[in-house]
């Protein structure tokens, strides 16, 4: 390794670092320490003449190391690793120190965050100087996708690529397309058809010439990584088919929640009280009855049924607030003269054109009664034939303060939507996480909601959590998005910073692979070693950390590297004892 | 045309004329609250030219009850309906029943929905009979009116730098095409920039929006223009020519350094926009200090020397020749794309037009927006809770000296879910209300924090959880907006009812919050008439189909992305900006992009329907 | 016991006036922006909810209705389309109703004909006795027409018989008043309540029945004072005037014209300005329909605010004839003032709208027993 020639840049930030830290001093401090070739400060070196003066020393003095104290690495590390490659250094070569996050921002003693940032640039200078030059890799993109699910954002997703003139295949559980949204009447709150709305699609898909459709099918061993996944489909047929594809979507969609797990609502005991998938059913066939055939003259529609509580689940369904209001609407269509009782905890019509519906719905003479879906659930029992109606509800009505007894014919459950008992498989077959309530996590809550952790691996609609449509149709789409641009790419950039292990000392304890989030790490029965698929890792350090051997470094935050770094943070402090 | 038919083949038999059973189209356009301006009767003519039409009923023909219906279908032995009108799907159930009733097939009720397609203007007839074609032969409208196809320029246009805009410039510029992201501030970052922390994860909005912005800033294929607005779009689609006026910065991007000497020098002084008001700015300046691009720009309304031509102390003070050029002038450019990304966001509803509530009056009632700003790290108060109070000049301000509250009250649905201001709700107020609720206990563990709200909209991921997690951290949760804030002595008092309790509430507090709603943007009509894509109900722009389409528009390569779509939060907001793109890069890699579906030509249509019914 | 629900109740609700009250989604501004809402007596809202339930029982018990003099707050700042104003007032309508056992003010509030049948019924009997049976007890118009001997009222219209009217009239009205305000004491204090109220309490406060009854003192809490003034003006004028008839009608109405400041005309004027100028606030309310509480007009409020105006305008007629010795005028004045002052005096006091000038007061005193109510 060649003799490291160091420059160092301390930015002013304008005024942001300038202010509360003395950078002159700071430069003058380091300037002279070993290995130190150049120290120099300016306004701004992200700036484009900050960069081109760092070119231009790379040049002039021959750095192999550079090192820029000034604001986060998440903000500026690309921008001057880009500028260090442009004048002939391995970015991986640079270091940056953050003294403003870090420090001016955060302190108010000038002369002690002028010591900080001392400390802070020594530090980058220790570490830097056992950098290793990393090569930046890239793997070619299988133009052909796999989706999972063929319910709407299944379906969304893969016209959407599709369409784009590239493959799609399309694995379907049961013997039909459309999922949940086909077994609906109407949708909310335009009140317009849903079957008229999904069998477009339906007929799309089935016939388009770029996607093929495996119906009563699953998918088993996915192996490969993103851009280059292969996978079994299973169909029922002696041999299964085998299938090769860049990028994989899950839109497996949820299931709706068992209401006989709830007491109080006496599902399965009472024959008239169904859930709201029933009703859509009822609905559909234009015969709203009870068990007796007869039209009922009153009908209570119970919401939060599995949601909201802690007990069942405690998320929201998100959903079942506008259909019960659709089932208003409804009922009040075909009953004119029917009492409706909605028995709701908190009305949640917050999607567009929602609250509207809400209000406009209020005038078809509901009444509205408000329970606490956790503390206290109604009661439903069989009603007296002098009661002359069919069971009565027992609640505590929040609104009005009274205990209450409403007569009923006919209960609607709004069920809660909960995920499938086989989500497990799924998960394991295309490695990505699951969250407490069972969905699949996506990569970041805010600004990725469709990608995962697994680099080509992505989660649409209610698989994610539950959705009404328009959301699980968009974020269909979102994920077509990031796929087409990866096909349109290709090939994709993978990890540089990746873990390796050192065949010498690995013990064959397999404990990394037991803790790695990514599932890149595989064991070789043959050496009997733990081996790194460099493509799935992301460098996120936990095998270095488990790995009880030392067996496992990950490239740039070798233990040297980090050690020194510490030793440098702490060389200043020694000096003041 | 010939490609949708290929998957129509399946379709063709029992679609032919003599299969077709006998039909009753019924107009269902009740004299409304809103006028229906469609022709009805030149719609009942058109559908009669069907020889299996047998039946054209109108809203006030006769009365609509089960008995009527029966004897009806009786008469006729009508074995299909059509529901035509705004919207028919509320008479749907009573035309399945009665159908059930006599002993047909209940789902031979086939809905025409007006407000699904955009029908509600006198121009809009050819459309209305389109969908009417297509309905009576109960093929779905989508796959006969498919627009024809344009070539397309691979270059795209976005519309906004908020978090949406950004999202879908950079899905596009990752696929390899060139996009301009156009904004109209001095930097891009949009409202999410100025928030604190986002719920229900907590994560600081700063943190995790910076990176992307500065990604954008380093895409080669992005060409960000900021401080820019959009004047005029003409050609066809698949090529539009944008027009755009090109506002004076008056400070050249390339060479300002952003060493902020101008700013140090520079005498006038204006209310901050990045800061909600709640801080003084120069008249040169930088929105805020990760700003993209993170160059200087000149606000023409304050600056002295533009408004009496003498100062210049920012020209002597800059250390870069010629870089601030006082005179520069607006400029006009255009350029040339292929698809147009609409991300121009929201603005929040203006608390004073609610004058019970007194913000403007006492200082202390702050907006949601305001609030935001006080808790930032990066904010007035360097992420202090404290009072309003006047500087020397006199503007109220908010500065991390001045004494702290005690007591805080947020109250909901400012200005949401009302018929006198806005009816829609705007779907994010609970959640960041019940973060604000965090927050302050985090910042004044011994503070007093009260929410009134109406209905709790915790509806997302990990929503609900968040909310239970706030009630247990001991903040007092009242049902009940509350109708009005007085000042008594001292204190903000706030009078309400409790709702569950049933008392009224009288509670002296030192600072009010108000949880201000979601408003489309001043120029959203101007745009909408720019681009000829029509409002929804509260002015927000349209989308495609409310369902399928939640991120097209009836324009041909015109997209609409996050919440000038509507009220939205940040995850579908930015899931709603990468399905925009979608659309735009399937249109690159196809070559082609299709073109407006607001106006298909009826012929046309029924032309493609006996393409499909070929033994008509 | 829980509460059974009554979704009927809304059939006999809704024919006492307009209001969606299943529009009202609970947000509170109305009860928290109304000035007379008081701890324990809350509305509109929960009132309103009692109507979406039909909880019959509460509602028919419940004092708040009176205790609401229609500022037009709730109305005005009500985010939904509920209008809790109109239903307070639709609400004090049903409870009028409820608290006559006679059952004919239910019989005019839901139907015009009732009504108008009853007001022509005693307009034609008053008009009947004055041209019938006056003349067959001896009092010959023909003699009395004559102009020379000037304009002799109380020979026209024997002051005897007149006065004995009154006091039937008033005595009528007033047994049922009260047989009905026993019924409101009745329902609102007794029927179904966990609670007593001591003798002492009900004398001790019972000053607050004759205060309310002279100044309305919740009136004058809403924002916009006006309508107190001008209320108080119409129902000062209409009081004095109710008094002058009834017990002093010998000394009010006399053959010989005293001077203009002489007691007797005075207190005419003032009446009769007092009466003018609250009727002309709520006929031009009504007619512009700005303010909100006057937007939606009820039959029964037009016909009340119309016939005591022909009663005070008549009435205005006599006077000014009279004093100019126009006998002929003056006579068939007096008979049409007479027409409607009966018809409205045996109609509107105990069965419509005016009724409230006594379950109002009544209502505040009553509202004040239960604050002192103790548990049985």
């Amino acid at each position: 390794m060649e003799e490291p020639r160091i420059g160092v840049y301390i930015c002013w930030c304008g005024t942001n670092i300038a202010k509360m830290v003395d950078v002159e001093a700071v430069a003058s401090e380091v300037g002279n320490l070993p290995n130190v070739v150049l120290a120099k400060t300016y306004k701004y070196m992200c700036s484009d003449p900050g960069q081109d003066l760092i070119i231009k020393d790379i040049r002039g003095h021959h750095l192999n190391r550079v090192i820029v104290a000034a604001c986060s690495p998440r903000i500026h590390e690309l921008t001057f690793r880009n500028a260090v490659e442009k004048a002939g250094i391995n970015p991986y070569l640079f270091e940056m120190a953050n003294i403003r996050e870090q420090d001016s921002w955060v302190h108010t003693d000038r002369s002690e965050a002028t010591k900080k940032a001392i400390d802070l640039v020594i530090a980058a200078i220790h570490r830097v100087r056992f950098h290793e030059p990393l090569q930046k890799r890239s793997v070619n993109v299988d133009p052909a996708t796999l989706v999972i699910g063929g319910g709407i954002s299944g379906m969304v997703a893969a016209l959407e690529i599709a369409n784009a003139g590239k493959k799609v295949y399309l694995v379907e559980k049961t013997d039909h397309l459309g999922g949940h949204v086909a077994r609906f009447d109407l949708t909310f709150p335009h009140l317009s058809s849903a079957k008229q709305m999904i069998r477009p699609i339906i007929q799309r898909v089935e016939n388009h010439p770029n996607i093929e459709v495996f119906k009563q099918s699953v998918i088993r061993n996915v192996n490969g990584y993103i851009g280059n996944f292969d996978a079994l489909v299973v169909n029922g047929h002696p041999e299964p088919i085998e299938l090769k594809f860049g990028n994989i979507i899950a839109a497996t969609g949820l299931k709706p929640f068992d209401p006989s797990k709830i007491a109080e609502y006496g599902y399965g005991k009472f024959p008239d009280v169904i859930t709201s998938m029933e009703f859509e059913e009822m609905l559909s066939a234009g015969k709203v009855l009870t068990k007796y055939g007869k039209e009922p003259r009153n009908i209570a529609i119970i919401h939060c049924v599995g949601s909201r509580s802690k007990v069942y689940h405690e998320y929201c369904s998100r959903t079942c607030c506008m259909v019960a209001l659709k089932f208003i609407n409804q009922i009040r269509a075909g009953l004119p003269d029917c009492n409706i009782y909605e028995i709701y905890a908190d009305m949640r019509a917050y999607g567009k054109g929602c609250e509207e519906f809400y209000a406009e719905t209020t005038h078809r003479q509901i009444i509205f009664l408000m329970f606490d879906q956790q503390e206290k659930l109604p009661v439903i029992k069989q009603a007296e034939r002098s009661d002359n109606c069919n069971m009565l509800i027992e609640m505590d009505e929040k609104l009005s303060g009274e205990s209450i007894e409403v007569p009923v014919d006919m209960v609607v459950l709004m069920v809660n939507m909960e995920a499938h008992e086989d989500v497990k498989e799924v998960v394991h077959a295309i490695g990505v996480s699951l969250c407490g309530n069972q969905f699949f996590i996506e990569k970041h809550p805010k600004l990725d909601p469709v990608a995962t952790t697994t680099g080509g691996v992505y989660i649409v609609g209610t698989c994610q959590g539950p959705k009404d449509i328009p959301d699980s149709v968009a974020q269909a789409r979102a994920a077509a998005a990031r796929i087409l641009a990866t096909i349109a790419q290709g090939s994709v950039a993978v990890e540089v910073t990746t873990a390796f292990v050192n065949e010498a000392f690995c013990c064959g304890c397999q404990t990394c692979i037991k803790v790695c989030p990514y599932t890149a790490i595989s064991f070789n029965e043959v050496k009997k070693v733990s081996e790194v698929n460099e493509v799935l890792c992301k460098g996120c350090g936990t095998c270095g950390s488990a790995c009880p051997s030392g067996a496992i470094t990950s490239k740039h935050f070798t233990d040297h590297q980090i050690l020194s770094e510490i030793e440098g943070i702490m060389s200043m402090s020694y000096k003041e004892i | 045309m010939t490609f949708s038919s290929a998957y129509f083949s399946c379709e063709l038999i029992h679609n032919s004329m003599e299969k077709m059973q006998p039909t009753a189209v019924f107009f269902y356009n009740p004299k409304g609250a809103v006028p229906d301006p469609i022709d009805y009767n030149e719609l009942a003519s058109y559908v009669l030219k069907f020889p299996f039409v047998k039946q054209v009923w109108q809203a006030d023909d006769f009365l609509w009850n089960e008995e009527n219906l029966l004897s009806r279908i009786e008469m006729y032995q009508l074995d299909r309906i059509i529901i035509a009108g705004p919207v028919p799907g509320i008479m749907k159930t009573l035309f399945s029943k009665v159908l059930s009733l006599s002993g047909k097939d209940p789902a031979n009720v086939i809905l025409a929905s007006f407000a699904e397609y955009g029908i509600r203007k006198v121009t809009d007839i050819a459309r209305a009979k389109s969908l009417l074609a297509t309905s009576l032969f109960d093929i779905p409208y989508e796959i006969t009116a498919i627009p024809e196809e344009y070539p397309v320029n691979p270059a795209t246009l976005v519309i906004g730098g908020g978090i949406a805009g950004i999202q879908a410039a950079l899905e596009i510029a990752n696929s390899n095409n060139i996009v301009y992201l156009l904004e109209k501030t001095g930097t891009i970052g949009g409202k999410m920039a100025t928030f604190d922390k986002t719920f229900p994860t907590l994560d600081c909005a700063a943190c995790i929006l910076t990176p992307k912005m500065v990604e954008v800033n380093q895409n080669p294929n992005i060409r960000l223009m900021t401080y820019c607005e959009v004047l005029d779009v003409s050609g066809t689609t698949g090529k539009f020519t944008v027009k755009i006026l090109k506002r004076a910065r008056r400070v050249n991007v390339s060479t300002c350094i952003g060493c902020g000497t101008c700013a140090e020098k520079c005498p006038a002084q204006a209310p901050s926009e990045f800061d909600a008001g709640t801080s003084m700015r120069k008249a040169i300046y930088i929105p805020f200090p990760q700003a993209v691009p993170n160059k200087y720009l000149i606000d023409a309304e304050s600056c002295i020397y533009i408004k009496n031509g003498k100062c210049r102390a920012c020209v002597k003070a800059c250390p870069v020749p010629d870089c601030i050029n006082l005179d520069e002038k607006d400029q006009e450019v255009t350029v040339e794309v292929g698809n147009i990304i609409v991300a121009t966001g929201y603005k929040v509803f203006d608390a004073k037009r609610i004058p019970q509530f007194g913000y403007g009056v006492f200082p202390n009632v702050l907006t949601s927006l305001e609030f935001e700003r006080l808790l930032n790290a990066s904010g007035p108060t360097g992420g202090n809770i404290t009072f309003r109070s006047q500087d020397k000049k006199g503007n109220w301000i908010f500065t991390p000296e001045s004494e702290k509250p005690e007591s805080i009250a947020i109250i909901h649905c400012i200005g949401s879910r009302d018929k006198n201001y806005n009816k829609y709700c705007s779907r994010v107020c609970c959640m960041y209300s019940l973060k604000f609720a965090h927050l302050i206990l985090d910042k004044l563990p011994d503070a007093q924090v009260y929410e009134y709200f109406i209905d709790m909209r915790a509806f997302g991921k990990g929503y609900e959880e968040f909310y239970e997690r706030i009630k247990e951290e001991g903040v007092s949760i009242i049902r009940g907006k509350t109708a009005k804030v007085e000042a008594k002595n001292g204190k903000l008092q706030i009078r309400g009812e409790d709702i569950l309790l049933s008392k009224i509430i009288e509670n002296p507090v030192d600072m009010v919050i108000l949880s201000v709603g979601l408003e489309p943007t001043e120029d959203t009509e101007k745009l909408c008439k720019i681009l000829g894509i029509p409002q929804s109900e509260g002015g927000w722009m349209e989308e495609a189909n409310y369902n399928t389409s939640p991120t097209g528009t009836i324009k041909g390569g015109i997209m609409i992305a996050g919440t000038c779509q509507g009220p939205k939060d940040i995850p579908d907001t930015v899931a709603q900006g990468s399905a925009a793109a979608a659309k735009v890069i399937q249109s690159i890699l196809k070559g082609k992009v299709s073109g407006d579906t607001d106006n298909p030509d009826p012929e046309k249509i029924e032309k493609h329907i006996l393409e499909l019914t070929p033994t008509l | 016991m829980p509460v059974r629900l009554q979704p009927e109740l809304r059939h006999q609700l809704i024919q006492y006036g307009i209001g969606d009250w299943n529009a009202c989604y609970h947000c509170g501004t109305c009860t928290a922006i109304c000035p007379l809402s008081e701890e324990g007596f809350l509305f509109p809202r929960k009132k309103i909810r009692m109507m979406q339930m039909g909880l019959k029982d509460q509602l028919e018990s419940s004092v708040e209705p009176w205790l609401c003099y229609y500022c037009g707050d709730c109305s005005k700042t009500c985010p939904r389309d509920a209008n809790p104003g109109e239903l307070m007032m639709s609400l004090r309508r049903y409870l009028t109703s409820k608290y006559d056992w006679t059952g004919l003010s239910k019989k005019f509030y839901t139907s015009e004909v009732w009504e108008l049948a009853f007001i022509l019924l005693f307009a034609a009997l008053v008009v009947i006795s004055f041209l019938v049976i006056l003349p067959s007890m001896g009092f010959h118009f023909t003699k009395e027409l004559t102009a020379d001997k000037g304009v002799r009222i109380n020979s026209f219209a024997p002051i005897h018989i007149v006065e004995t009217f009154d006091w039937i009239m008033a005595a009528v009205v007033a047994s049922l008043l009260i047989s009905n305000i026993l019924r409101m004491y009745y329902q609102i204090i007794w029927r179904k309540s966990t609670t007593k109220v001591s003798l002492w309490v009900h004398i001790r406060e019972f000053w607050r029945l004759i205060f309310n009854f002279a100044v309305q003192p919740k009136f004058s809490k809403c924002d916009d004072k006006n309508y107190w003034v001008s209320h108080w003006f119409l129902m000062s004028g209409y009081t004095i005037m109710f008094i002058v008839i009834v017990v002093y009608l010998k000394w009010f109405q006399t053959e010989n014209i005293y001077p203009i400041w002489h007691p007797q005309r005075l207190l005419g004027y003032y009446a009769t300005a007092g009466l003018l100028f609250g009727l002309g606030v709520a006929i031009v309310g009504r007619l512009r329909k700005k303010d909100i509480k006057f937007q939606f007009s009820h039959v029964s409020d037009w016909l009340f605010v119309i016939m005591l105006t022909l009663t005070v305008l008549t009435g205005i007629l006599i006077h000014i004839f009279r004093i100019n010795g126009l006998p002929v005028a003056t006579y068939i004045c007096y008979i049409a003032h007479m027409s409607v002052l009966v018809p409205m005096i045996l109609i509107e006091v105990p069965f419509s709208k005016w009724s409230h000038l006594a379950y109002r007061p009544f209502a505040v005193y009553f509202a004040q027993l239960k604050k002192y109510a103790v548990p049985k």
